[in-house]
């Protein structure tokens, strides 16, 4: 049975296992390939098994834009799915990954150990290729600002309009060439009408966009082929945790919409996953008895 | 000639076996007896205020060729002294030859024309030391090593035919352009002087010490000849249309830009070269006034792109959004298009491996980098670089976009710290907070941030990030004041009632707290 075949009987697995894993064995028998060719070639995966494969198309749509919403800067996932979008290369070039208008840039050092912690899919032997890998992938990150931004007189209305206009025609730039694969963008004020375009523009360059809203938007309409919450919850581990709601999907719906998941930090790689039952209470600390001492020093002073 | 002269003392460094090697001093360090190859801690023991930059090779030779091409208007061969690295010597390129062969005529005697030569190089800031001599070698020799007695004007060292032995032979031997480990085993032979070498015989020359120590001497006397290699001004590509009629109508005035555009793509092309800068001017009438005479207007719109192009649709959609938003206050009837900043466009031969969408796809990034470029400008295009730091506002540059400049090495200090509790969210400017802990080196059990009082259910910390001792001591020497930077620094990661995270440090010496990122 080809993994296509397989797939048509993905619901009535999903349901028989309550949304359980489904993996298909790839030729060389590797379980890291589970998901299919053509799902690549449709979608980036989130990276975390139990989610993607409760989703319709194994991640999010490829050619569509899809609304994130999250009172904090939600660079975690963001950045994230833009190292799956950079190294998912079904067409096996190189692409570009675009964060348009500044709140939407993660942290520097956040983002050099997402890339860095390439494990899956690519060798990583040593120190060596892992900068090499890292520096590869840093270099196709490009970060984009409005002109209006610094300008002493940002805050008028004109600037404010100039300011909106320019990242918006950088996010239909960018999700309209072929070159770039993920484009992340927090426009301020957008309107259904823009959403509309942009959503075009994405189909166009067969990019997937990712526009970062606040919380007061979630009444507003939109045409994003998904829309998502992203809410912190009380980890206790020393791993933030997040609850992931899918608040809306076109087309096939998935077997579950909402998902807690962990930012985990291990030997330097950054990943999301879906918290363990038996969590490590090693770094859990209160801060009435003594806290965990860190023997950490940085620095030359 | 020496580079800029600057008023205070400054060194240009450069990393050379794991150290920072001085590459530059500026006359006030040369007097204080900082040298150039001197490492910068001696140097700093010199002169504790030494202000230090690091050395890039390829920006002082590109500045030096730009004066040469402005020297171009003494002599029409002006050219950059060759590296010497490539014939063993060190690698030194501080100098300019102008071959003024034959323009005497031009510029009355050697002298005047040596005034007006350091009087422009002054207006420009730049210290200089002219030669004339026969010979390169000579010239050159003269105009670093020559003696008061033979300086015959101010800040000219001159040598007439048929006295270039003589002008010489009391000169070190490092005047005759060698390499530093010749010059240092001809003085451990005792040789110091050029008449020394004079007395050599030349068959035994170089067998012994080589055959560049010949072909210097050979050269400074004119028995082997040398010659200038001139810079080159490559010409802009340029299109100008004078119109019969001013034209009044905009989309006229675009539509006839575009073929001018057009044309000037069509020369770039044939001469298979492309441009990364585009010029386009209008001229024309301001709309007559009663009883006022015209008065010509210019109406100026240039552009830079990401990478050198010569094809039109991506040009000309860069173009037409920029004519049409040009306010004209009148007829034009000048338009003139120019490309400069041109290079090569190298025909790529085909891979076969390549997939024809992989082509398409590279073509892409370039059109749409280009695009993001031209609107907004290479400062809002930015690519992330490491610095070496370990203070999070200091160890990271967003920095403006430029395919031309080569890469930084990412393999710095800071990174190779494994990648450890660092949040995804960084604040441009830490946030003050308020904070209670319940023992002194505890994580804080309250917050107070934006007026918002948060529990803290649990923390890990502290972590201690101290500054770089030099930055510390050099802000101390620069007048006492220390900056928030400059205090050590102890880190918390606070995780508040609602599974928030947030990256908190507190001033060790000063007790204060602020926010510095979250986990988002």
């Amino acid at each position: 049975m080809n993994s296509s075949n397989v797939y048509k009987l993905k619901p009535d697995i999903d349901s028989l296992l309550d949304g359980g894993a489904l993996w298909v064995a790839e030729p060389n028998g590797e379980r890291e390939g589970y998901r299919s060719t053509e799902q690549a070639h449709e979608s980036i995966p989130f990276g975390v098994e139990g989610l993607d494969l409760a989703l319709p198309q194994g991640g999010l749509l490829r050619g569509a834009i899809h609304e994130v919403i999250s009172e904090a800067p939600p660079h975690a996932i963001t950045t994230i799915l833009a190292k799956n979008a950079l190294l998912n290369r079904s067409d096996n070039c190189k692409k570009l990954a675009c964060w348009i208008g500044e709140e939407s840039w993660p942290a520097a050092q956040f983002l050099r150990a997402v890339m860095g912690g390439v494990g899956r899919g690519l060798p990583q032997r040593n120190l060596i290729d892992k900068c090499l890998i890292e520096q590869c992938l840093i270099e196709q990150c490009h970060f984009i600002s409005s002109p209006y931004i610094s300008s002493p007189l940002s805050s008028s209305q004109h600037n404010k309009k100039s300011d909106q206009d320019s990242l918006f025609w950088s996010a239909l730039s960018t999700l309209s060439a072929p070159g770039v694969a993920i484009v992340i963008a927090k426009i301020p004020n957008l309107s259904l009408q823009m959403s509309k375009r942009l959503a075009l523009a994405a189909k166009r360059g067969n990019a997937v966009g990712i526009l970062i809203r606040e919380p007061s938007s979630v009444q507003m309409p939109s045409v994003a082929q998904s829309r998502w919450v992203i809410k912190p919850i009380r980890s206790p581990s020393s791993h933030p945790r997040y609850e992931l709601e899918l608040l809306k999907m076109k087309g096939p719906q998935p077997s579950r919409y909402t998902w807690q998941l962990e930012l985990v930090n291990n030997y330097a790689t950054i990943s999301l996953s879906i918290p363990s039952k038996l969590v490590d209470r090693s770094c859990n600390v209160s801060t009435e008895s003594g806290g965990e001492r860190a023997e950490l020093r940085y620095g030359t002073g | 000639m020496a580079g800029k002269e600057p008023n205070s003392v400054t060194a240009l460094v450069k990393s050379a076996a794991q150290q920072l090697v001085i590459e530059r001093i500026s006359p006030a360090g040369y007097r204080t007896g900082i040298r150039e190859g001197m490492s910068l801690t001696l140097a700093r023991a010199i002169t504790p205020t030494l202000s230090v930059a690091s050395y890039n090779e390829t920006a002082d030779r590109a500045a030096l060729h730009q004066l040469a091409v402005k020297l171009l208007v003494f002599s029409p061969f002006a050219g950059v002294e060759p590296e010497r690295a490539e014939q063993g010597a060190s690698k030194i390129f501080d100098g300019i030859l102008l071959d003024i062969t034959g323009t005497e005529r031009i510029h009355g005697t050697e002298q005047a024309l040596a005034r007006r030569i350091h009087s422009m190089l002054s207006q420009l800031g730049v210290a200089s030391r002219i030669g004339i001599a026969p010979t390169i070698g000579a010239a050159w020799a003269i105009a670093r090593y020559g003696t008061v007695e033979r300086c015959s004007d101010q800040n000219l060292w001159q040598i007439k035919t048929g006295e270039i032995r003589q002008a010489l032979a009391a000169l070190p031997i490092s005047a005759l352009r060698l390499p530093h480990e010749l010059i240092e085993s001809l003085r451990q032979l005792g040789i110091t002087e050029l008449k020394q070498l004079y007395r050599l015989p030349r068959l035994t020359i170089p067998p012994r010490f080589g055959k560049i120590l010949l072909l210097r001497i050979e050269q400074a006397l004119g028995s082997i000849d040398e010659v200038v290699n001139p810079v080159t001004i490559q010409a802009p590509f340029r299109v100008e249309h004078e119109f019969e009629h001013p034209l009044l109508n905009h989309s006229a005035i675009v539509r006839a830009s575009m073929l001018l555009l057009e044309q000037t793509l069509s020369q770039l092309a044939a001469m298979k070269r492309k441009a990364s800068t585009f010029v386009v001017k209008l001229e024309g009438y301001y709309a007559q006034r009663e009883h006022g005479e015209k008065e010509r207007f210019s109406k100026v719109r240039s552009f830079s792109l990401y990478a050198a192009s010569n094809e039109l649709k991506q040009i000309e959609s860069i173009v037409s959004p920029l004519l049409e938003a040009i306010q004209l206050p009148g007829k034009v009837d000048t338009v003139t298009i120019s490309a400069l900043d041109s290079e090569r466009a190298f025909d790529s031969q085909d891979d076969f491996t390549e997939s024809a969408d992989a082509r398409i796809i590279a073509a892409s990034i370039d059109e749409v980098m280009n695009k993001l470029v031209s609107r907004l400008g290479h400062e809002q295009v930015r690519t992330l670089q490491f610095q070496e730091s370990y203070i999070p506002e200091r160890d990271n540059l967003f920095a403006p976009i430029d395919k031309r400049e080569a890469k930084p090495s990412m393999l710095t200090a800071s990174s190779e710290l494994p990648a450890i509790n660092r949040p995804s969210h960084i604040l441009a400017t830490p946030e003050k907070l308020e904070a209670i802990c319940m023992l002194p080196d505890n994580p804080p059990a309250w917050v107070k941030w934006k007026g918002a009082s948060l529990n803290i259910v649990s923390g890990i910390g502290p972590e201690r990030i101290s500054p770089e001792w030099w930055r510390v001591h050099s802000d101390k020497r620069n007048g006492g004041r220390e900056d928030h930077n400059s205090e050590d620094r102890d880190y918390f990661k606070l995780q508040d009632e609602s599974g928030r995270w947030l990256w908190v440090y507190r001033k060790v010496k000063s007790q204060q707290w602020f926010l510095q990122g979250i986990w988002g």
